[in-house]
């Protein structure tokens, strides 16, 4: 397998993701090609031939999810992605990796919405999406990375995740975490999870569907029970382990009068502000939502009484959720001309506080 | 169903779900003949289906199955054939998903000529969801939602299959079901994309509302309409053109 020896690399974050995917063990990868992930097909067309794994470029979205989730029944580690619209292709598919629990990550970098929108243009519309895709009931994991950095650790986190809760990983970056280029320390010793469900070709006349079914996979098409259970056990399998999901960063959270709540590039901007602010007396904190669903309820709570101020690149999709969590008066920057919030817009915000600056207002 | 090909099946989930006169059980013991003919490794043989009908057949197989939900199980079949090699690869699928849904993938399957042997058993409506039209609906059929006759013009699967550059295309009926049989043979064998369309009938949704009385009536039908010939020129030949014809369209 070739290894790279370098230790420190400066990459872009679309590259690191599939650096980190390599690094985690996928060895089957297909996608359909579009901006701005295009160059993860383009990194791990050549890194899967290096390694000796499957690329696959396929005709569409669905077809790109429904090769990949083939790929994983027969106990390879599989990875896609898109962007955008191509979501909410994959969306049925992603329904029944859920159903059938099949292990898989999905990148998605997010741009300016909705359909096509500006496919350039940074935007973190689909927050609510990338959590209510799929029909149905159910649990997922996503994370959202800030920099090109966590594009490759949150990548290698995702495989694990998947592999051991047997459920769909998405990872949400957005269209500046997937262009910028930064600096990229390896990781030394990965531990990988590898696959403990049984898969296809063991000889052990596996039944696997999307429909209800039983333990054994056999088709419930009218029990209350087998619906009910199946139901529970996808829920549970994430909402009972919650404490291994779960990941966020804080910065200065407990002495700050604000706290500012966001994720990915947001988050860039919202740390420059918490950093500088308070040298200039101005007491700021952040709380940086790494995993994005299921939500960190528990951590979110703990900012009662503080001024939160939720930023985000779209109308308010996850102050939805802060305001959901907390009882206190919620303030939601949200931005979506497809550019950047940059810190100076955050720190006009906090100083025209309660109201908040009209423009920004969700 | 023979006794030989027991085997195959998990009995004990016997009787099918199938409708009585259905065409599928005829179309699910071709493929088993076809599959003990060639003494395949059910071990090492993945079948994957979709909705409908034709998807049930995989429930009493014994063998590995994946039921995907409807329109992907062409590329889960490329997912499964491309990660693992050494799996026999055989995709079950029903006229309703196969001529839309599934359309798109079948043609780039066929075109990267993925080694997978696609048995599409032809109904001519979307029979489990309740006898709508599809795109191998004949031309003044009466449907759930064509009362008064289907008016859009009838999807040959088969020599989309071919346009697309399939490497084994053929044509068999359930009345023809020994050349069903050796169709299936043959496309098993194929090394390269292969596609199958078994003509079945559906005495329940759309026998009874085109004035077929009986499954034997429809079972006629298909023996009185279908030209034994080389698909390829068929249409070319003099009176076929109404008629549907069996036999292979192409062998490479």
């Amino acid at each position: 397998m070739a290894k790279r020896t370098v230790e420190i690399n400066y990459m872009q974050g679309n590259q690191a993701c599939a650096e980190g995917a390599v690094q985690a063990g996928c060895n089957f990868f297909a996608a359909n090609p579009g901006s701005p992930y295009n160059e993860i097909l383009k990194e791990m067309a050549k890194r899967m031939q290096e390694t000796g794994g499957i690329f696959l470029q396929m005709e569409d979205e669905t077809s790109s999810i429904a090769s990949c989730i083939g790929a994983s029944m027969t106990g390879k580690k599989v990875m896609t992605a898109t962007s955008g619209n191509g979501l909410s292709l994959m969306s049925d598919n992603l329904g029944f990796a859920l159903a059938s629990q099949t292990p898989c990550v999905i990148v998605d970098v997010q741009h300016a919405g909705p359909s096509m929108g500006q496919i350039t243009r940074t935007a973190q519309g689909d927050i609510q999406q990338a959590r209510w895709a799929a029909s149905g009931d159910y649990e997922l994991i996503v994370l959202s990375p800030w920099s090109a950095q966590e594009m490759y650790d949150l990548t290698i986190d995702g495989f694990n995740l998947s592999e051991k809760f047997n459920v769909p990983v998405l990872i949400l970056a957005d269209e500046t975490i997937g262009h910028i280029f930064e600096k990229i320390k390896f990781r030394k010793n990965i531990v990988l999870v590898n696959r403990h469900k049984k898969h296809l070709g063991q000889g052990l006349n596996l039944s696997i569907t999307g429909f209800t079914h039983d333990g054994e996979g056999n088709p419930k098409p009218i029990d209350p029970k087998a619906q009910a259970d199946l139901v529970n056990a996808l829920s549970e399998k994430i909402s009972s382990n919650l404490k291994q999901i779960i990941k966020v960063e804080e910065q200065n959270t407990q002495n700050a009068d604000v706290v500012l709540v966001a994720c990915g590039s947001c988050a860039r901007s919202a740390m420059d502000v918490v950093l500088k602010s308070n040298k200039e007396g101005l007491k700021t904190g952040l709380l940086r939502l790494v995993t994005l669903w299921p939500f960190a309820d528990e951590e979110v709570a703990k900012l009662a009484g503080k001024k939160v101020v939720v930023v985000e690149l779209n109308k308010g999709q996850l102050a939805r959720e802060v305001k959901r969590v907390l009882k206190n008066k919620v303030y939601s920057l949200s931005k979506t001309n497809g550019e950047l919030v940059t810190p100076s817009e955050i720190i006009d915000f906090i100083t025209c506080l309660p109201a908040g600056r009209k423009e920004y207002r969700a | 169903m023979s006794q030989k090909l027991y085997k195959f099946l998990k009995k004990e989930k016997f009787p099918t779900a199938l409708c009585p006169g259905c065409g599928h059980g005829i179309v699910m013991g071709a493929l088993l003949r076809a599959i003990d003919g060639l003494e395949l490794n059910m071990q090492e043989t993945v079948f994957v289906s979709d909705g409908g009908c034709v998807g049930m057949i995989t429930d009493y197989l014994l063998a590995d199955s994946v039921h995907a939900p409807d329109g992907s199980c062409v590329a889960l079949a490329v997912g499964i054939k491309k990660a693992s090699p050494n799996l026999k690869v055989i995709v079950l699928s029903g006229d309703g998903s196969m001529g839309s849904k599934n359309i798109n993938h079948l043609v780039h399957a066929a075109r990267k000529n993925i080694e997978i042997t696609v048995l599409c058993a032809s109904n001519k409506v979307y029979a489990m969801a309740g006898g709508y039209p599809c795109a191998t609906t004949p031309m003044g059929a009466i449907t759930a939602t064509a009362p008064l006759g289907n008016v859009e013009q009838t999807l040959d699967l088969c020599k989309i299959a071919y346009a697309a550059g399939s490497q084994f295309v053929a044509r068999a009926s359930v009345y023809h079901a020994k050349q069903l049989v050796r169709a299936l043979r043959l496309g098993l064998t194929t090394k390269g994309f292969a596609f199958i369309e078994a003509l079945s009938i559906c005495p329940v949704e759309y026998g009874k509302r085109n004035n077929f009385k009986t499954p034997t009536e429809m079972l006629n039908s298909l023996r009185l309409g279908c030209v034994p010939s080389d698909i390829s020129t068929a249409a070319t030949q003099k009176g076929v053109t109404d008629a549907i014809a069996i036999g292979e369209l192409t062998r490479k």
